[in-house]
């Protein structure tokens, strides 16, 4: 029996509205799944397609975001290994890794829009992707340059200013 | 909800999240500096142990696993290393010293050094051994307790095992009726002070306590618990060609739950005297290690081929400890050694290099590597050292 494949629709916080396939988001965002099973009951008897409302994600992030879960749902459907495969760890040596880095290889702004839909939407790999791609920037850098890179002003007072240079001289 | 429109605002967990794929100590440490906000989630979360530091006695350390030098002005001219702390003998006295919180420890002068006297094998009193400071040497500081510290006091070419509570006027000598050897290492286990010896691999806990009326630390108990093999010197004359050099480690381990011993050999080429290894002909070629754990019910120490593939073991004499890595940051199942650490061995040809680097053995199939990304110092008479930060 040739089942339609069914479909979600999530209206991002400007309002613009992303089709997505239920299954494929059900695997990959905890929150969005918790939604669609609470509207389940009343879905049952009605022909209606559900339209989730995403409240904190702009259309521009939601549309990154479903990118990377379609991308990896995908990729996963080829292998056969949905579980262990969608969303495997950020470097692990899989055919994906490449679309990660590069999918992560944004300015500061749309990465820390992804780092907060993922985590809102609760996407692990995706919030552990975007972890790492943070922690990467950090890596090496001064204290100087990590402000400078993220944009974050020096807002401590003298006096604390002192005691964090006390404390961690070395390191400066 | 809105997002938070500044780096500055980031949730806790990313805060930890991130925290945690920074192996480097510095990186972490420059985290907590940017901002109030990142100061307070990075104390907030609990994180695993960061690569340690190699510092050099000048105070230039390298935050590992990267390479770029920065200069530690408190780990300058330390004597020893254990831990995160740093032992210093300096005129004025000698101290402990964690650089990371400036905390420090006063010890006894090493020449306060009192010894069981024994009069017809009875202990009748202590004496005050009246050594010069400058033939006395202190090594591997340890932490029985925060009452109590273990040290190696080595004069007229033997090794005391002596012990302090922090602050003391002297320090007091164990008596093992055992002459330690400058090579021997212990190690504080579950409640007990472990002594390796390097001539026969014996390993011998002590009970140690503090008498609350004298404040003197006694021994309650010291006992053989595994008994050694003795293992043939090398007896070539002439030319030696693959001879090894042995050095053994004694290190605590938490995932095995007990003490593993490390025999590293080091491979290469010398000139042997009469009875022993010429000084300065020795240039190395290669190394291999042998790790034991140390079985207490059979007294025996049980060979084992893997130190597991979460965990790098930073080896240096009497300062090496076991760290849990991640795989995207380091390979597991390694020893992280240096060059040299065997700073009293005269051993070595100084004529091709000068320079010291860390290398890696790969527990797997035994292979030693350089150390990526590459670290070269220059070799001192006090060597390099890791430095553990306590998390």
């Amino acid at each position: 029996m040739a089942s339609e494949k069914k479909v979600v629709f999530l209206r991002s916080s400007d309002g613009e509205a992303f089709e997505v396939s239920e299954e494929v988001i059900s695997a990959a965002s905890v929150t969005i799944k918790g939604m669609i099973d609470e509207e389940s009951p009343s879905r049952a008897d009605t022909a209606a397609t559900t339209t989730l409302a995403i409240p904190n994600v702009t259309a521009a992030t939601l549309s990154r975001v479903l990118h990377y879960v379609n991308k990896h749902f995908d990729a996963a459907a080829v292998v056969g290994r949905p579980d262990d495969y969608i969303f495997c760890a950020p470097g692990d040596e899989h055919p994906l890794a490449r679309f990660d880095d590069d999918f992560v290889d944004v300015d500061n702004d749309t990465l820390i829009d992804l780092v907060h839909a993922a985590e809102y939407l609760h996407i692990k790999k995706l919030f552990d992707l975007t972890c790492k791609a943070v922690a990467d920037k950090l890596k090496g850098r001064t204290i100087d340059q990590i402000r400078e890179t993220f944009g974050i002003v020096n807002d401590y007072t003298v006096e604390e200013e002192v005691e964090v240079y006390r404390e961690n001289s070395w390191a400066f | 909800m809105a997002p938070p429109s500044s780096w500055s605002d980031i949730p806790l967990e990313l805060a930890g999240l991130v925290l945690r794929r920074l192996p480097a100590n510095v990186d972490r440490v420059r985290f907590a500096a940017v901002c109030p906000q990142w100061r307070a989630a990075a104390r907030e979360v609990t994180l695993p142990s960061p690569l340690p530091l190699l510092a050099l006695p000048d105070g230039t350390v390298y935050s590992l696993p990267g390479s770029e030098p920065l200069r530690f002005p408190g780990c300058t001219g330390y004597a020893d290393a254990c831990g995160n702390w740093l032992a210093f003998s300096t005129e004025e006295g000698c101290f402990l010293s964690d650089p990371f919180s400036n905390a420090t420890v006063t010890l006894p002068q090493l020449s306060r050094l009192q010894a069981p006297c024994h009069r017809g094998g009875r202990l009748v009193s202590w004496i005050e051994i009246e050594e010069p400071p400058e033939k006395l040497t202190m090594y591997k500081p340890v932490f029985c307790s925060r009452q109590l510290i273990a040290i190696f006091i080595t004069y007229q070419y033997s090794t005391k095992v002596a012990v302090c509570q922090p602050g003391a006027a002297s320090w007091w000598s164990v008596h093992v009726d055992h002459r330690f050897e400058l090579t021997d290492d212990m190690a504080f286990h579950q409640g007990k002070l472990y002594i390796l010896n390097d001539d026969d691999h014996s390993l011998f806990a002590m009970d140690i306590s503090v008498d609350h009326r004298t404040g003197a630390p006694w021994i309650c108990q010291v006992r053989r618990v595994i008994s050694g093999v003795l293992i043939p010197r090398p007896a070539i004359r002439g030319i030696c060609r693959n001879e090894h050099q042995k050095m053994l480690y004694l290190v605590e381990s938490e995932s095995h739950g007990t003490l593993l011993m490390i025999h590293r050999k080091t491979y290469g080429q010398g000139r042997i005297g009469p009875r022993w290894l010429v000084a300065g002909t020795f240039v190395s070629s290669g190394w291999e290690f042998e790790v034991f754990m140390a079985d207490f019910q059979q007294s025996k120490w049980t060979k084992v081929t893997t130190i597991g593939d979460d965990q790098v073991l930073f080896l240096r004499r009497r300062c090496s400890r076991f760290i849990r890595v991640s795989p995207e940051d380091m390979q597991g199942d390694g020893i992280i050694f240096l060059d040299r650490d065997d700073e009293d061995h005269d051993w070595y040809d100084h004529r091709g290099s000068s320079s010291d680097s860390c290398k890696v053995c790969d527990m797997r199939d035994g292979t030693v590597s350089p150390f990526v990304p590459s670290v070269h110092f220059e070799r001192r008479s006090v060597p390099a050292t890791w430095l553990f930060p306590q998390v």
